[in-house]
């Protein structure tokens, strides 16, 4: 009986990288609606990408690995927020921010929003992030999370309330 | 800006978007996952004997640790196979001239002539074979304790129902000659595994018995198809031995750190049922 042995190039090598390569930039956007910072956001997609490559072919083994993935990488950031603290402490006044008018008003937009949600709880913001940009429906959020329809559409809402309160104080 | 179950979609989108990506990524998870996980390649992974636990990895990466650390033959058949499949080929008769290996149970106590031993491991099994000692016939018999070295003995010590292993040479159509025999533990045991004793001389360690285990560490020196050189550095077999192997090894193997784990098969040949090969530059 003989068989191929090289380790270091496991068969689900190819599939792996053609997914990071077609969908890690997905799971970075994810990432930093979910982190609200460009770096952490990336270190939160490298580590998931890492802890699904070594069971590849146990993720794959069902299909699309995609929706695994991204539950891995949710609930690595959930981890992330439990055990340490990342520092930022949105302030009042908005830094200044070069370009056009045009330019400006849509990069501020942007960072209100960041912020905004930077202020939400955790687990909140992952529900509003799930439902309104991913869209999963209210059953996929509360499969995602691990928490019944209910609490994701309490969570929801609150997370609204709170974004559409942040969103008008803002100057 | 009003935030709206309309309008939030979008405005996440586009944030989201506003995230540069990283085009090194990929080559970023895989340098952290060979940090997460120790190189390891070229492992010849065999469970030859039903029952038997392969030897695990000898040292890096954890049993829990993901990922294809080792790469495995396919399974071992199910016991009733097993024992179909590895009877099939030692169950010929060697010819006569020939020298073959096999283990049993001593049916009577052994005289300065013969040993009796009921086969029931490799060729003529089944039967029982009267052994005839010669004065090149060697026998061991194990020590007090199962980690203690084998001891010279005579065929006279042997006693009926210790297990033995031997080597011996068909002269007739029912006459064997006894070349080697280790005796002092049950048929197929491993209870006579040579151990490291904390504190116990150095010296060369003491082989394994025929048909016991072995488990080295050591450098490689070269392969070919179905054999892999190891120059062993540790374990209970010493100097340069060549072991053979179920699935092939890599082809560059000179200056790697090899481990291995197997069976003792005859008096200088050994058949691996693991080998892992790190090599020596990462």
């Amino acid at each position: 009986m003989v068989l191929p042995l090289e380790v270091d190039d496991p068969p689900s090598a190819l599939h792996f990288d053609t997914y990071v390569h077609a969908r890690s930039g997905a799971l970075l956007r994810l990432a930093f609606l979910l982190t609200g910072d460009a770096h952490h956001a990336e270190d939160l997609v490298q580590t998931t990408l890492v802890k699904v490559m070594g069971r590849w072919e146990q993720v794959t083994a069902g299909g699309d690995p995609h929706a695994y993935v991204r539950k891995v990488l949710l609930h690595t950031a959930l981890g992330w927020r439990r055990r340490r603290w990342h520092g930022e402490r949105p302030s009042d006044p908005l830094p200044d921010v070069g370009g056009s008018p045009d330019q400006t008003a849509v990069i501020d937009s942007r960072e209100r929003l960041r912020r905004a949600l930077l202020q939400l709880p955790a687990r909140q913001r992952a529900a509003v992030v799930l439902r309104h940009y991913e869209d999963l429906s209210e059953q996929d959020v509360a499969r995602e999370l691990g928490c019944s329809v209910g609490t994701v559409k309490s969570q929801t809402a609150r997370g609204l309330d709170r974004l559409r309160s942040l969103m008008s104080d803002e100057p | 800006m009003t935030i709206d179950d309309t309008t939030l979609p979008s405005a996440l989108r586009d944030l989201a978007a506003s995230v540069p990506d990283d085009p090194s990524r990929l080559t970023s998870v895989h340098r952290r996952a060979a940090r997460a996980h120790p190189r390891r390649r070229a492992v010849v992974l065999v469970s030859s004997q039903h029952g038997r636990a392969p030897i695990a990895a000898a040292s890096g990466g954890s049993p829990s640790t993901p990922g294809p650390a080792l790469a495995a033959c396919p399974p071992p058949p199910p016991p009733d196979q097993a024992s179909k499949s590895a009877a099939a080929v030692p169950m010929t008769p060697p010819a006569i001239g020939g020298q073959f290996t096999a283990g049993g149970t001593i049916t009577s106590p052994g005289t300065a002539t013969s040993v009796t031993v009921r086969v029931d491991m490799g060729p003529l099994d089944g039967s029982t074979l009267t052994l005839a000692v010669t004065p090149a016939s060697k026998v061991f018999l194990s020590g007090p304790t199962p980690d203690a070295p084998e001891v010279t003995a005579s065929s006279t010590q042997l006693q009926t129902g210790e297990g033995a292993k031997f080597i011996a040479t068909r002269t007739g159509t029912a006459s064997y000659n006894l070349d080697e025999l280790h005796s002092g533990a049950a048929a197929g045991s491993d209870t006579r595994a040579p151990a490291k004793q904390a504190g116990a001389p150095q010296g060369p360690p003491t082989p394994p018995a025929i048909g016991g285990p072995f488990k080295i560490a050591g450098t490689g020196v070269s392969s070919t198809g179905d054999s892999i050189t190891v120059n062993v550095t540790d374990g209970n077999l010493s100097g340069t031995v060549t072991l053979t192997l179920k699935c092939q090894p890599p082809q560059h193997v000179a200056g790697d750190t090899v481990e291995a784990g197997g069976t003792r098969t005859g008096a200088d040949t050994y058949v691996a049922d693991v080998v892992i090969v790190t090599p020596a530059t990462p």
